[in-house]
Parts: C-alpha cells; sequence; structure tokens
C-alpha cells in the first residue's frame, strides 16, 4: 500500500483543483462551483446546490456548467464560486435559498453581480 | 446537526479529497437504522485519531467530517480492505434520503472525473442502483438545463 505524505496529498488536491477551474472555462460557458466542504453542508450548501440546479433547468439555461467542490477557505458557507469569461471570478459567501434564486436571475440571466454578496478573494 | 443525508456526502466528500476515481455507495434502510458503506480505491494515509475532529491528513483546520459520522455512530469504521477504503457507519434513520431529488443531487453533480455507484435498498426491499456511467449513457449527469433535465426523468 502505497502510503502519501501531507504534502503530497496537498499537491493533487491542488492539481485536481486546477484541472476543475480550467475545464471547458476557455469556451463561453459560465462555471458554478457550490462550496460542499463541512460547513458548507452544515449551512444548507445541499439546498443551495437543489435551488440553482432548479432554477437553472427552469429557465433553460444551457451555457453552464454546474459542479461542487471542497472547502473554500475564508469565505462564509454555503458559498459558491462563478467563472465566466466575461466577469472572470465571482465569488458569493453566505448564500441563502433567496440568495441562490437571485444568482441565477441577476448573475446568470443578466450577467450582473450581486454586489451585497461578493467576496473579494486574493486570486 | 448533520443529517443522515449529511453525513453519507461527508463521507462521500472524504473519498474525493483521497483523490478517488471509483466511489461505491451502500446505504441500506431497515427497520431499525441505516447502514451505509463507502469504499473507495483513493489513498489512504492511515494516523491516529482519524476520527476525532480537526484529525486530518487535508491539512489545518481540517477533519471534521469524520468526527461527525463517528459522534453519529461510535462504532463507526474506517479501514483499508484490499485495494479500497471503507467507511462504514449506521444511523437511526431521520429520514433525509426521502428528499431522493436533493440527495441524488448532492452526490451526481461532478466534482471532478470520479465514478460514483450507488446501491441503496430501502426496507421493502427495493434496490435503487445508479452510476455515474449510467447517467453517463443517458446525458443525464446533471450540469446545465437539458442534463439536468435528463437527470430528473432517470432518477425516478
Amino acid at each position: 500500500m502505497h502510503k502519501l505524505t501531507k504534502a503530497e496529498l496537498e499537491k493533487i488536491r491542488e492539481r485536481e483543483s486546477e484541472k476543475l477551474k480550467k475545464r471547458d472555462i476557455h469556451g463561453k460557458t459560465v462555471h458554478v462551483v457550490v462550496s460542499m466542504g463541512t460547513s458548507g453542508i452544515k449551512a444548507g450548501a445541499k439546498g443551495i446546490l437543489n435551488i440553482l440546479s432548479d432554477e437553472i433547468d427552469r429557465n433553460r439555461i444551457e451555457d453552464v456548467i454546474l459542479t461542487q467542490s471542497g472547502e473554500i477557505k475564508g469565505v462564509e458557507a454555503p458559498a459558491v464560486e462563478i467563472f465566466s469569461p466575461e466577469m472572470g471570478l465571482v465569488v458569493y459567501g453566505g448564500v441563502t435559498k433567496d440568495d441562490a434564486l437571485r444568482i441565477v436571475e441577476e448573475h446568470l440571466i443578466k450577467h450582473e453581480i450581486l454586489e451585497d454578496k461578493r467576496v473579494q478573494v486574493e486570486e | 446537526m448533520h443529517l443522515l443525508s449529511d453525513l453519507i456526502l461527508e463521507g462521500v466528500m472524504n473519498s474525493y479529497e483521497a483523490g478517488s476515481s471509483n466511489i461505491y455507495v451502500d446505504i441500506d434502510e431497515m427497520k431499525e437504522g441505516v447502514s451505509v458503506k463507502i469504499s473507495d480505491d483513493g489513498f489512504f494515509t492511515p494516523i491516529d485519531g482519524l476520527f476525532l475532529g480537526g484529525v486530518s491528513t487535508k491539512g489545518s483546520d481540517r477533519g471534521i467530517g469524520l468526527s461527525l459520522i463517528k459522534e453519529r455512530d461510535k462504532n463507526a469504521s474506517l479501514k483499508r480492505e484490499g485495494n479500497m477504503t471503507v467507511l462504514s457507519f449506521a444511523s437511526p434513520n431521520d429520514r433525509s434520503l426521502e428528499d431522493r431529488e436533493s440527495f441524488l443531487l448532492s452526490l451526481f453533480v461532478r466534482r471532478g472525473d470520479e465514478n460514483i455507484y450507488l446501491n441503496w435498498k430501502d426496507g421493502l426491499s427495493h434496490r435503487c442502483s445508479i452510476s455515474t456511467a449510467d447517467l453517463m449513457r443517458e446525458d443525464a449527469i446533471p450540469y446545465n438545463a437539458h442534463t439536468i433535465a435528463n437527470f430528473k426523468r432517470a432518477i425516478f
């Protein structure tokens, strides 16, 4: 059995995370990532994922990739990251069910950032 | 407090973060409670106290998920069986799995390139088997309007 050191594990996590961030972003696709780490799950991230999925379906939004990730450090849970070629990376923290509805309506459909929920992160 | 569906998700997240390619989730709902087994082919770094809060191979301020599972079931175990890491625990049935769509969505929305195999047996011996490969065949990995609609059809 191959035993990994903590450093090796961290490297794998970074590599996988980069792969996920780069996937399909070269096209016109918007990438929506829901953080499903422990604090996210505790704070209701599963419900947020559900609302985003339902609203993407209801509004027939095709140019989007909905995925999930682990914990996003330093951002109040539940957190949602959105990458788009036009607006770059936008991170929303402390997302409620109402916020999830707004994210679809304002960010994904109208291409307007929800400034009141945005969290500034170092890229 | 985490629901049973959340604890299962915690276990799957643990498998993701171990770099697993294949994750097998077995759920057996019985009268007396629910038995859960999550097996993966990810890396396993045996360190003492993995079920204690804050003890993790994933860096500082991590390692809460497994401790929550241990809180629910003091007999929960995480061990290596052949090439697989196997997490087993049991829980009273809090009926959180009844929100089937929400639970399955959280399992099958992609995180990386992993494959999930779900084998779910309820008390009436109704068996639900869904895998990432099954959903791929039906273009039903949920990520946009088209595939989410396919996913909803596929799971009911």
